[in-house]
């Protein structure tokens, strides 16, 4: 069954100057003054908390936006949730698939063509080849490029790209799908079509976590929601009250 | 065995993509190798005095073998920053991007491997290739190499400096490696600069079933102790930094 808990999860980037990122500097030692000057300001093992302490459970049902102005740790916290950053400190446990489509144009390759990339594209999301190829019908309903599916996909604009990007990336129906910024695309005509594929996908997952600065999206996709600020989880609770929450911390700020 | 759809795929894809760009793609990489090397083997052999149907595919082998080692060194400690934008959204196993880098790189030195295969024909030594010997030598440099692409791309990842340190000290060991000259040519006092040197010594392990002679027992036993190094090394790095990777990136 699908469900991700973390407990007591912080994350730590360490920072490098460009003496502490050289071998050379390291293995030989900072220079005597260099490293004195460090110790004394305090700042020897520089690090950013991206993550502090952060405790969540995530059930099947669970719709949840990630709520908090940039550089609260919204991504951080998705990358988390999507197992790239092993915590050095807490607890991870997830269960199911766990698909993330914060780019989804990763793996895609300009030079090959439309149908190259959809096999591309579907090999990097873990499907086998053939699973690929079996997409094939499906995007090409969907993205009616026709022809253009035979050509090197540098040809095409920004919004057939999209588009085919679009197709295969939600063609694949993982157990707990996250999201940074709601996926939108093309021309009005195709943002509506665009916008019944992913309401189909978000149906048909267990889990769902998006993060997103949209109010409108955030009420229509979402039953949860979390407020983050400086790393920590500030609130955790219905979506109305989780905006009304970050908009007053906002208008204090200001 | 560790996502192998998925580096198998990316390391073909890797070489497709410069077919893609040009018609020729790496053949054209080949036809290059190619011209150098009967150029410089037909002036070598002369310099050095060796008859051309022994020194070319001596230094064909060791062109195209020494090209293979370069490219491994340098394209892996590049395995996880130039993978940065795969690793950053999908918990892929971190060896995959090493045996991806693995895969590209023998991938495009067997288009090259060709050129030897043409020039041994040539000299008429195509009868004489050990290929057990072969087998076992190429064997035991993949696994060599797997163990040092993933060591350094760890290394490389962490410490910025290591691709640019890397890049120059594999310039210096084209010449410090027997690959234009003959160990023989050393004095005894010299030899060591090839007794010392694994690039030297894994070059020789492939080299000479290529000329006709099974490598020593020396050689074997001499390259298991440097996998064996690499794999403690290996081991030891991997339990250390495999998490921390996609943090440094």
């Amino acid at each position: 069954m699908a469900h991700i808990q973390l407990t007591g999860v912080s994350i730590d980037f360490p920072v490098f100057t460009a003496r502490s990122r050289g071998l050379l500097n390291t293995v030989l030692g900072l220079p005597r003054r260099e490293k004195a000057r460090v110790e004394s300001s305090g700042l020897r093992q520089v690090s950013v908390h991206a993550l502090r302490d952060v405790n969540l459970s995530l059930r099947p049902g669970d719709r949840v936006g990630l709520i908090g102005s940039n550089g609260a740790g919204k991504t951080t916290l998705l990358r988390v949730l999507s197992g790239v950053y092993e915590p050095m400190q807490g607890e991870l446990n997830f269960g199911g698939r766990v698909a993330a489509l914060t780019d989804i144009m990763l793996g895609m390759d300009v030079d090959a063509t439309g149908y190259d990339n959809i096999i591309m594209r579907g090999i990097v999301m873990g499907l086998t080849r053939r699973q690929a190829m079996d997409l094939i019908p499906s995007v090409e309903t969907f993205t009616q490029l026709g022809e253009h599916l035979q050509l090197p996909v540098r040809t095409y604009s920004q919004g057939m790209l999209l588009r085919l990007a679009f197709a295969v990336s939600t063609s694949v129906v993982p157990d707990i799908l996250l999201m940074d910024e709601m996926i939108g695309a093309g021309d009005a005509q195709f943002f509506s079509q665009a916008k019944d594929r992913i309401n189909g996908l978000i149906e048909q997952v267990s889990i769902l976590v998006l993060a997103s600065h949209n109010e409108v999206i955030l009420k229509s996709f979402c039953n949860r929601a979390l407020v983050m600020k400086d790393g920590r989880i500030v609130m955790d609770g219905p979506v109305d009250e989780a905006l009304a929450f970050h908009n007053l911390e906002q208008g204090v700020l200001q | 065995m560790l996502a192998w759809r998925f580096w198998c795929f990316m390391g073909w894809n890797d070489v497709a993509k410069q077919y893609r760009r040009t018609f020729l793609g790496p053949v054209w990489i080949t036809f290059n190798t190619a011209l150098f090397i009967v150029a410089f083997g037909l002036i070598g052999a002369q310099l050095f005095k060796y008859p051309a149907d022994w020194y070319l595919p001596y230094f064909c082998a060791g062109h195209v073998l020494f090209g293979y080692f370069s490219a491994l060194i340098n394209e892996g400690a590049l395995t996880y920053i130039a993978s940065d934008a795969f690793l950053k959204q999908t918990p892929y196993p971190k060896m995959a991007f090493v045996f991806r880098t693995v895969f590209r790189c023998t991938i495009l030195m067997l288009h090259s491997a060709v050129i030897v295969l043409a020039v041994l024909l040539w000299a008429g030594r195509l009868g004489d290739v050990q290929w057990g010997a072969l087998l076992g030598a190429s064997l035991m440099t993949l696994l060599a190499a797997t163990f040092t692409v993933a060591i350094l791309g760890g290394l490389a990842a962490r410490f910025r400096d290591v691709t640019v340190a890397l890049g120059s000290l594999m310039q210096v060991s084209f010449f410090v490696t027997p690959v234009l000259w003959v160990p023989d040519q050393l004095t005894e006092r010299a030899q060591w600069v090839v007794h010392l040197n694994p690039l030297a010594l894994f070059l020789e392990l492939m080299r000479s079933p290529l000329m006709g002679s099974v490598p020593s027992p020396s050689s074997w036993g001499a390259a298991l102790g440097v996998i064996l190094l690499l794999a403690l090394i290996f081991f030891w790095q991997y339990v250390a930094i495999r998490r921390r990777i996609v943090y440094w990136l």
